[in-house]
């Protein structure tokens, strides 16, 4: 239920919650100032101010007629009680009203029964008007009460609690600025992980718990990295491994068949030890062979166009519209593997309408590889981002199912991203997005 | 007849450094074969050798080590670096080192045999030797006389067009090696000439339909991707 209430926001819920406490305080420490302090003050006033009274009715009473009436006069008294004013003119102060109250309770309880106060509240001024006995007849007088009874404390503690919030927001905000930095360099930290960079060790320099969360990250990040390390000097041991009895096989082959030979036999198998060769690659690819390299502003239209000459070369026309680009910060060998991997693809897959445009926007620079024929869906391909899956239309065919895992990882690696879309007309379109 | 080449061959692995004693030994090349950068040293202050193959992986002394402690005394011959890493950035790191060329592993015999047969080739025109002319390569069952620009097929002539023969000919005049398409270009158009121009490609594929069993999977003229194209023969000196 509190959770419902509560701001999503880290900051608004310290706020809210700093503020209700503040109130809370206030309300509590006014409760104990006006029972335990300000209460018995006035009932002690109330106390002293009936015994004045009683003595005072007790003199005048005991005065003979004449000179009660003179210094009754004299008081401004009367005989006659007091008119009652229509209650609740003027403002409303609870808290005048609660210690008129309280004081008029405990003069009442003190004062003798024929005794008897009343408060006149005529707007702008407020008497007090006691009942009196001068030489045995009930009399009237009057005591203006002044300001500074009347003088109220609740504004003050309105204003204090005011202020006190405003304070509490504040240190809300500055508490929260302490978590919100880190927290957002941690953020950030994930984010560069989650596109396959190793991010800078966060600083621990701050305060304990929040440096106790930046360690254990820095820990994970180093762990992490020291997993890639040794997933890479692993693939690289077994790729070596695997390359050195290879070139054993090879080079016993030539020394065994005469010279010259050349029939299907040698292609078959020349043309597996090339396959085995290009699964080896592939691992090194995956293993991020590539993250070595150092990326440099390149043209993208140019490594384009070579490309789609290189596979005019082997049969396969591509169809180019190349817009204008600006300058894309990439590893030229990556590059050129994830571009010649997503046009293979077109080729083995889509088969016609082969076609490659690239255009710009404000951030980004696309390329994207079309065809005619892919009948996967996009769904489908979604899938096939992960390593070592493989699709539907992949059967019976030999492959490592790490195409897309390799060029997704590239993409990442670079800043960009990688997306599927259906082509207007029929078949598949893969866009590449760089910064640029 | 002509002296053969002294190759020193420095492997940590006792195997394939055998075989490829063995091998080269049946190209005509003189072969030592050694095991560790101490080895080496012991026969290159012995005698003189024309070329090193040198491994790269190897313990305690890597390749790259051994290479740059060679040049730094001063030791001018071609070597020729072997490595089983297909990371292009160790394959700058091998050529700045001062490695002349550089082959990955597993790579194709006839290639090693090829490359060597280049960097002695081109020590010899570098040195002024008068003796160097024209060769002849060999892919598959053709004959490719670069002097001459005739390839015949076991024997037979084989028809190819001039456009066509003009780039077999530039890639046939460093075989092995990358051929860049803008080199390519220059040759068969002059200087004025269109990113966009297929034509290259083009003809590269007619040629691939003539000397290549399946011109999808070249075995002769290789792509090099995002660069060129290559020519994988072997030279007959």
């Amino acid at each position: 239920m509190m959770r419902g209430l509560l701001p999503r926001s880290l900051l608004a819920r310290n706020i809210v919650l700093l503020v209700i406490l503040v109130f809370v305080t206030q309300a509590c420490s006014l409760y104990v100032l006006l029972h335990y302090v300000q209460r018995p003050r006035v009932e002690r006033a109330a106390t002293v101010f009936s015994h004045y009274i009683s003595l005072m009715d007790r003199a005048l009473d005991a005065l003979p007629p004449d000179q009660a009436r003179a210094a009754l006069a004299r008081m401004g008294g009367q005989a006659t009680p007091p008119v009652d004013d229509a209650p609740g003119g003027g403002e409303v102060h609870p808290f005048r009203t609660w210690q008129r109250d309280v004081f008029m309770r405990a003069l009442h309880r003190h004062l003798a029964r024929e005794t008897d106060v009343r408060w006149q509240d005529s707007g702008d001024e407020e008497k007090l008007w006691i009942q009196v006995h001068a030489a045995g007849m009930p009399a009237w007088i009057a005591l203006p009460m002044t300001a500074d009874v009347q003088a109220s404390g609740i504004t003050a503690a309105i204003a204090l609690s005011v202020a006190l919030a405003v304070l509490a927001a504040l240190t809300g905000y500055l508490l929260q600025r302490h978590i919100n930095r880190p927290l957002r360099d941690l953020a950030q930290a994930a984010n560069e992980i989650h596109a396959g960079e190793m991010p800078d060790p966060l600083p621990t320099s701050g305060p304990t718990e929040i440096a106790e969360v930046s360690r254990a990250f820095n820990e994970m990040t180093e762990a992490l990295q020291q997993a890639e390390k040794t997933r890479a000097l692993m693939l690289a041991g077994v790729s070596h491994d695997i390359r050195t009895p290879l070139t054993k096989l090879r080079l016993a082959m030539a020394m065994t068949l005469p010279r010259g030979t050349d029939d299907a036999f040698v292609a078959s198998v020349e043309g597996y030890l090339d396959h085995i060769d290009t699964i080896l690659q592939q691992f090194m690819d995956y293993a991020g062979s590539g993250e070595k390299e150092a990326p440099l502003p390149g043209d993208l239209n140019a490594l384009v166009s070579q490309l789609a000459a290189d596979f005019a070369g082997l049969g396969h026309e591509f169809d180019l519209d190349l817009g204008p680009l600006r300058p894309v910060m990439y590893r030229p060998t990556s590059m050129l593997r994830m571009l010649m991997n997503l046009m293979q693809n077109a080729i083995k897959y889509g088969k016609t309408g082969l076609f490659v445009r690239t255009w710009q926007d404000a951030q980004q620079a696309h390329v994207a590889i079309c065809d005619r024929g892919s009948a996967v869906d996009v769904a489908e391909l979604e899938q096939l981002r992960a390593p070592f899956s493989r699709g539907s239309n992949t059967q019976g065919e030999g492959g490592t199912g790490l195409g897309l895992a390799i060029v997704d990882r590239i993409a990442r690696l670079h800043g960009g991203a990688l997306s599927f879309r259906e082509r207007e007309g029929g078949g598949l379109e893969v866009v590449v997005s760089l910064p640029a | 007849m002509e002296q053969a080449h002294r190759i020193i061959v420095l492997d940590d692995e006792a195997e394939l450094r055998n075989m490829l004693q063995r091998f080269l030994t049946g190209h005509g090349f003189q072969v030592r074969a050694v095991a560790d950068g101490k080895q080496l040293n012991r026969y290159l202050q012995r005698e003189p050798y024309d070329l090193l193959v040198l491994d790269l992986m190897m313990e305690p002394e890597d390749g790259l080590t051994v290479c740059r402690r060679l040049r730094a005394e001063g030791q001018t011959m071609p070597i020729l670096m072997l490595t089983a890493k297909g990371d292009p950035a160790d394959r700058v790191v091998g050529l700045d080192t001062g490695a002349d060329d550089y082959l990955a592993k597993p790579f194709l015999p006839d290639e090693l045999v090829a490359r060597i047969r280049a960097l002695l080739r081109r020590q010899k025109i570098a040195a002024g030797d008068p003796t160097v002319t024209s060769q002849t390569l060999r892919f598959g069952d053709f004959l490719f006389d670069v002097g001459q620009q005739t390839l015949t097929r076991g024997g037979q002539p084989v028809e190819v067009h001039s456009a066509q023969m003009l780039l077999l000919h530039a890639l046939g005049s460093s075989p092995n090696r990358a051929v860049s398409r803008e080199n390519l270009l220059a040759r068969a158009r002059g200087r004025d000439h269109d990113a966009l121009d297929r034509s290259i490609d083009v003809q590269i594929l007619r040629l691939r339909q003539i000397v290549e069993e399946d011109p999808s999977k070249p075995r002769f003229i290789k792509t090099v991707w995002g660069v060129g194209y290559m020519l994988v023969a072997g030279v007959n000196a």
